[in-house]
């Protein structure tokens, strides 16, 4: 049986017409030969009325000081892709195909029991064969799965995490030894940046996985990761496509070790916000950052582009997360330990009232502490963004650092930090120079090589 | 002479890959060079002054951090020599520390596993094992360390993580 999936995200189920357009998809692949198994998202983004921010949305609004249990969370949250699932299976029985639509648990999709980024431990797809072997098209809901029914959870479902519904559609070709997933959405395959800032982006032909990957670390919305890695490791031919485009789209392909240099795309990651605290003892300067690290973990804020001065703690963390950051910093106390013997207390000050900070300091004051006190003081730059090369070989290559910087200074962006990896190289810029600094090293480093 | 450790990895269970670190791996023969930058046009400018001579020498920089007030990089230890070359004529002052190894936890999708850098960190700083630089990438966290250090920061790295005794 020549199997093959295809997976539509929120924006290709969203309206009649798109749907239209899936099913044109669906029946070309019946045309070739092949038994389509198809895996929908929930529809639409944001603010659509099924879509799972505004199921989150309305679940909260029930009482916003009470945290819904996990459990609970995922079982509204995997509602978007079955009532997604349900009409896209009718929209096909409508047009007089046989289809049926399939939950996760269903599709035989078994993980682990953590709740919001379960992982899949194994798939069962007897029902999904039969169904192909009754001449039914099988309509799975992405994103989720079920816990063992055979454990203390009794089946419930859990919801995979981001990226989900294309973790679905790799791990259900994987299982069913597809000949090939397809990953539709709204542009034509994987592009060379975002084209709703940069006029001239191109589709690329092929991308490996760990390009794919770089790219979606440095903030590029493309394939998760995660899909790419299953496919990878299990052989199976993956693509991203246009839902309504001709062009042939990109396939995800082979080893970035394997590749020579080049420049694959340009990723920039709006919205995010710098600190940078003054360290004035250069010795505290590590475990002062350690201590930072090791509380925005606690609080779950990931950050980007450590800084390297000796005299700074610097780092960028997403803006949404700029306030809890401030408000789990300003006024903290850091105890370090001096190479010599006793303690320093760092007095953290952060954002502009450091209302808290103040207090601290009045306090430690009174308390006649016979330990040093040290205020460091953070400067926030409010609105960056990062803007990345994501390149193959960075790290063997000389000059990129210095042509992408010349490129940057050339047309007038000030770039606040960089920092490199085997397969980027980042520039932290003000959030309103990100389409400029987009548009130049694209046309430096990919039109104008093309 | 640059040397590659045999990684060291863990054992995989079910259909997916495992949450967490995977493997660990180190490599030797590194420098890790440092300059201060100052001066009215310190920045991006007095950045391309360091960086525009190593490159037109055509070499290779790794761990690249460039900021307004200093630059730092690693290189191979065969090339500190021409580095040091390239940069006393271009009159630049620099730090270089010969003798380093880069130690690098992989972790598939690393974002998903927050602290990751810190209990890296905290294992190193707790082994007094000074680090000249971190970095991240889509799927690791790399250190870079003495190389003296380095047997000592694989056994505490794998006992923190979980990791098989013996290389893959």
């Amino acid at each position: 049986m020549r199997i093959k999936v295809l997976k539509f995200g929120g924006t290709s189920v969203d309206t009649a017409e798109h749907r239209q357009a899936a099913v044109k998809r669906i029946v070309q692949a019946r045309a070739e030969g092949y038994h389509p198994v198809v895996v929908v998202s929930a529809i639409g983004r944001a603010g659509a009325p099924y879509a799972t921010d505004t199921l989150l949305s309305e679940l909260r609004s029930v009482d916003p000081a009470a945290v819904p249990e996990a459990r609970e969370l995922d079982l509204m949250m995997a509602c978007g892709e079955i009532i997604s699932t349900v009409i896209m299976a009718h929209t096909l029985k409508a047009l007089g195909y046989r289809a049926t639509a399939l939950t996760g648990g269903q599709a035989g999709i078994v993980t682990d029991e953590v709740f919001g980024d379960a992982r899949i431990v194994s798939i069962n797809p007897h029902y999904v064969i039969s169904t192909l072997a009754e001449g039914s098209i099988p309509v799975v809901a992405g994103f989720q799965g079920v816990t063992d029914p055979g454990t203390g959870r009794h089946g419930a479902i859990t919801t995979l995490g981001r990226g989900g519904s294309d973790t679905t559609a790799s791990a259900l070709g994987a299982a069913l030894h597809a000949e090939a997933v397809e990953i539709y959405t709204d542009v034509p395959g994987v592009m060379t940046a975002d084209p709703r800032i940069c006029p001239g982006t191109l589709s690329l032909p092929t991308v490996s996985y760990e390009e794919i990957a770089e790219m979606a670390h440095q903030g590029a919305r493309v394939l998760h990761p995660r899909a790419a890695e299953i496919a990878m490791e299990y052989g199976i031919p993956l693509w991203v496509k246009g839902t309504e485009t001709a062009e042939p789209g990109t396939q995800i392909a082979g080893s970035a070790a394997e590749l020579p240099h080049r420049v694959t795309a340009i990723a920039h990651m709006p919205r995010v916000a710098y600190l940078a605290l003054r360290v004035p003892y250069r010795e505290d300067r590590r475990r002062l950052e350690l201590e930072l690290f090791k509380l925005m973990a606690r609080v779950r804020v990931g950050f980007h582009l450590l800084r390297g001065s000796p005299g700074v703690v610097g780092f960028a963390v997403a803006h949404e997360s700029l306030n809890r950051v401030a408000d789990l910093l300003d006024g903290l106390v850091l105890p370090i330990a001096r190479e010599g013997g006793g303690t320093r207390l760092y007095l953290l000050r952060v954002g502009q009232g450091g209302s808290r900070s103040e207090v601290q300091s009045a306090l430690l004051s009174a308390s006649g502490t016979s330990e040093e006190v040290v205020m460091a003081d953070a400067e926030t730059v409010e609105t960056c963004a990062i803007v990345s090369v994501i390149a193959t070989r960075v790290w063997e290559t000389p000059g990129m650092g210095v042509a992408v910087l010349a490129r940057l200074r050339d047309v007038g962006v000030r770039v606040l930090q960089v920092a490199d990896s085997p397969l980027s190289l980042s520039c932290l810029v003000h959030e309103n120079d990100t389409q400029r600094a987009v548009q130049a090293l694209h046309a430096q480093f990919i039109a104008g090589a093309a | 002479m640059a040397e590659r450790m045999r990684p060291i990895r863990a054992r995989r269970v079910g259909f997916e890959r495992e949450r967490g670190v995977l493997s660990l791996e180190a490599d030797t023969g590194r420098s890790f060079v440092s300059a201060e930058l100052s001066g009215p046009d310190a920045g991006v400018s007095e950045a391309l002054r360091v960086l525009s001579p190593l490159a037109e020498s055509q070499l290779p920089l790794q761990f690249l951090r460039a900021c307004p007030d200093c630059l730092s990089f690693v290189v191979a230890q065969s090339d500190l020599p021409q580095v040091r070359e390239v940069l006393d004529r271009a009159g630049v002052s620099f730090e270089a520390s010969e003798g380093c190894a880069v130690i690098t936890v992989v972790a598939p999708n690393m974002r998903s596993i927050p602290g990751l850098m810190a209990r890296m960190g905290e294992v190193l700083f707790g082994r007094a094992i000074g680090v000249y630089q971190m970095a991240d990438s889509h799927s690791s966290v790399s250190c870079v360390i003495a190389a003296g250090q380095l047997v000592e920061a694989v056994e505490a790295l794998r006992a923190e993580f979980g990791l098989p005794e013996e290389a893959a």
